[in-house]
């Protein structure tokens, strides 16, 4: 049966990332699948804003005129998005509320508000006396937060609040799924895996224009490890290695200076940030490729590289170990010598032949597809749907098990949203806002 | 076919399914340090020691102002004193003495260098302690009462405790800064010129070169009795400047809140140790290890 399903996040395209392409990915497939799907989120001015669709499926983006705080991310603030939230879910008749994103506030307010909605459920042709029923919401996580950082602590507060009353919340590793579940005091129960996809046809090997000296490809992230990426200066000396690093970030100026130092100007090639179309290309010249992160949920620039045929060395850190077969990856601890020796290893797999990126890819090619994700993504759709309403009432008590002064305030919070909902109900009434024909 | 924990298998089991290993790489408390009652005494006992240098020179300022002691004492004690601990550093510290700040430049061991820079600021001092006693002269006492409570507060606050100034470098700057301004804002109630130059001197003496002549030899040899010596002495001259001032009702009071944060307050850390909940998994950034690489 067919949903009526809002995507919700502060972060999607024109801004390109993970959870960006991940949510643009979802809706365009949901819609392959009979749904009607629209996405929510904040506005990029001048370019971007009101309503647009995108290709191929006109996916209806709603750009919210919200402000941001920084990296996209809106401020926290419980009501704002209220108004704007009503109005495109009555004339939508939003069924599930999907949010995306632990720092995306907008995903957390949505998981709020739902608690005051409801749609017509069932046939909608039986006229009068249609039975309602609440919103459903998923929520999505795609990263993993310490739980005794500063940062931490108060994520992970704000996550549990809005994760309180979710009806499912889906995790892309098995890592993420502990860490949310430990994070946002979850039943695991709740908590589904399903991986990250890719495009595997924008990642085709193409060993021809591989560069023969064996060259590599490091990603460059925020948060890989700069001095592991090179990982030892004398190292690409003495094997004459050919090196490059794709991405921009905080660390490119160590870099730059690493680089200076040893004189390896003509053998390491910073390449800054990649358009998203050119990263093929880029990967396609190299034939291992080294992730130095210290974190990392999934890894979808991992799975990036191998579809395109490279050979992984990368880090043992957060999800990266469930992510590809033993065979396609090489591990390391963060040792700088341990890393060293996994290249070793890399370089004599690549030498002796056993790793072929045709294969490879071909192998890749089915472990992770946007189609797969989709329909598993629709099944926790289904369970949500099933599952009972929780009335306002429930709602709050669960909200007040969140302690003895976070529970309150939420709950104060929450009635405040209901007030504000009700005066909004009062000059504009439900009724009076038109709906959106199928 | 068992559940495995990977993602690029399709498994005949639902998205949710929660397996017995689920949580299992969780560790707990890994990074809690295991203390020793005793170890904990000795930091903290730090703590008296700069409460004893604070309220030592509130004390001495009290009984120059109000009960009319002669200033000269107090400061032929601590320059008494500082002849005394320059011996005792050496015996102590040897001629290999580490820079005790992180950016200190190289100081010269040379004796008639140190008289020479102990000569100019004792002079500027001298000359400055006329200007000094007029300094606040348009502000009331209360004021400066107040002033010297907060910069006191402060100062305990902001102290580099140096619990192990083996590992740590020594920041000493900002209670430096505050002790010294404490000194100043007090020394300008005095009446006399000398008054003002004697107590600057000796407040100098104690908030200032007591607390790096207790780190250096900390840093020196961490086993050193002398150590405990210095926090002995400043124990014992405020209980008699307390019983001169004030009688030995609050002689008890300062022996018993001494005691309370040498003895009590580690002991209630150590209790508060069992709430302690750390959990670390495969979401925690990795710590990497990096070989310094020497060119």
């Amino acid at each position: 049966m067919p949903y009526n399903i809002a995507l919700v996040s502060d972060f999607f395209l024109p801004v390109v990332g993970g959870v960006e392409v991940h949510i643009y990915s979802l809706g365009i497939q949901l819609q392959k699948l009979g749904h009607k799907v629209i996405v929510i989120t904040h506005s990029h001015s001048p370019e971007r804003v009101g309503v647009r669709y995108l290709a191929p499926t006109n996916l209806k983006v709603y750009h919210l005129p919200i402000a941001v705080l920084t990296a996209s991310a809106t401020l926290p603030n419980y009501l704002t998005f209220l108004p704007y939230l009503r109005n495109i879910v009555i004339r939508e008749q939003i069924q599930i509320l999907h949010g995306h994103a632990t720092l995306s506030s907008m995903a957390h307010e949505a998981m709020f508000h739902a608690a005051f909605f409801d749609v017509p459920c069932g046939a909608t042709e039986n006229g009068g006396g249609k039975p309602r029923r609440g919103i459903r919401t998923v929520f999505t996580d795609h990263s993993l937060f310490e739980l005794d950082s500063a940062v931490g602590v108060l994520t992970n507060k704000l996550l549990a609040g809005a994760l309180r009353n979710a009806d499912a919340v889906i995790c892309v590793s098995h890592a993420g799924r502990e860490n949310t579940a430990l994070r946002a005091q979850l039943d695991p129960h709740l908590i589904y895996v399903i991986p990250n996809a890719i495009a595997p046809q924008k990642f085709t090997p193409n060993p021809a224009v591989a560069d023969q000296s064996w060259s590599m490809w490091y990603a460059s992230l925020g948060r890989a490890c700069a001095d592991m990426m090179f990982p030892d200066v004398r190292f690409i000396i003495a094997r004459r290695l050919h090196s490059a690093t794709g991405g921009d970030g905080p660390k490119m100026v160590e870099l730059e200076q690493m680089r200076e130092i040893y004189l390896l100007q003509d053998r390491i090639e910073l390449l800054g940030s990649i358009p998203p179309g050119q990263v093929k290309d880029v990967l396609n010249h190299g034939q291992i490729y080294l992730s130095t992160s210290l974190t990392e949920a999934f890894g979808i620039s991992i799975i990036e590289a191998a579809s395109a045929g490279l050979f992984i060395v990368s880090t043992k850190v957060g999800g990266v170990p469930e992510i590809l077969p033993q065979d396609m990856i090489e591990f390391a601890r963060p040792h700088a010598d341990d890393v060293i020796a996994a290249l070793i290893n890399a370089i004599g797999i690549i030498r002796s032949g056993k790793h072929d990126p045709i294969t490879a890819h071909e192998r890749l090619k089915d472990m992770y597809s946007w189609s797969e994700v989709t329909q598993r993504t629709e099944r926790v759709y289904d369970h949500v749907m099933a599952a009972e309403d929780k009335s306002l009432f429930e709602r709050m008590a669960r909200l007040m098990d969140l302690g003895p002064f976070y529970g309150p305030i939420l709950c104060i919070i929450t009635a405040v949203q209901g007030v504000f909902l009700a005066l909004l109900d009062w000059i504009q009434p439900r009724d009076m806002i038109d709906i959106v024909p199928r | 076919m068992a559940w495995k924990r990977l993602l690029y298998l399709a498994q005949p089991y639902p998205d949710n399914y929660t397996d017995p290993c689920f949580l299992s790489q969780i560790k707990r408390n890994t990074t809690v340090a295991k203390y020793s009652y005793w170890h904990l005494v000795d930091h903290f006992s730090l703590i008296v020691l700069h409460l004893a240098t604070v309220v030592l020179v509130e004390l001495t300022f009290l009984g120059i102002y109000d009960r009319g002691w002669d200033p000269v004492v107090p400061m032929v004690i601590a320059a008494a004193g500082v002849v005394v601990g320059m011996v005792a550093w050496d015996t102590v510290t040897g001629k290999k003495t580490p820079p005790l700040t992180k950016n200190s430049p190289k100081i010269k061991t040379d004796k008639w260098n140190t008289v020479r820079s102990v000569l100019v600021v004792i002079l500027i001092v001298l000359v400055l302690s006329p200007v000094l006693k007029s300094l606040t002269r348009s502000t009331s006492s209360d004021s400066i009462w107040a002033l010297s409570l907060i910069l006191c507060l402060f100062n305990m606050l902001c102290h580099d405790y140096a619990m192990d100034p083996h590992l740590a470098a020594y920041r000493p700057m900002l209670s430096t800064n505050l002790s010294l301004l404490n000194a100043l804002v007090l020394a300008s109630r005095l009446s006399s010129s000398l008054h003002v130059f004697c107590f600057v001197v000796f407040a100098a003496v104690v908030n200032i070169l007591v607390p790096l002549f207790d780190v250096g030899i900390r840093r020196s040899n961490p086993n050193s009795r002398l150590h405990h010596i210095v926090l002995f002495l400043f124990y014992l001259a405020v209980c008699v400047a307390t019983n001169n001032l004030f009688g030995p009702g609050l002689v008890l009071v300062w022996l018993m809140t001494m005691a309370g944060i040498a003895l009590m307050l580690p002991a209630y850390f150590l209790w508060v140790q069992q709430y302690k909940n750390e959990l670390q998994g495969p979401w925690d950034p990795a710590k990497p290890i990096i070989r310094r690489q020497d060119s």
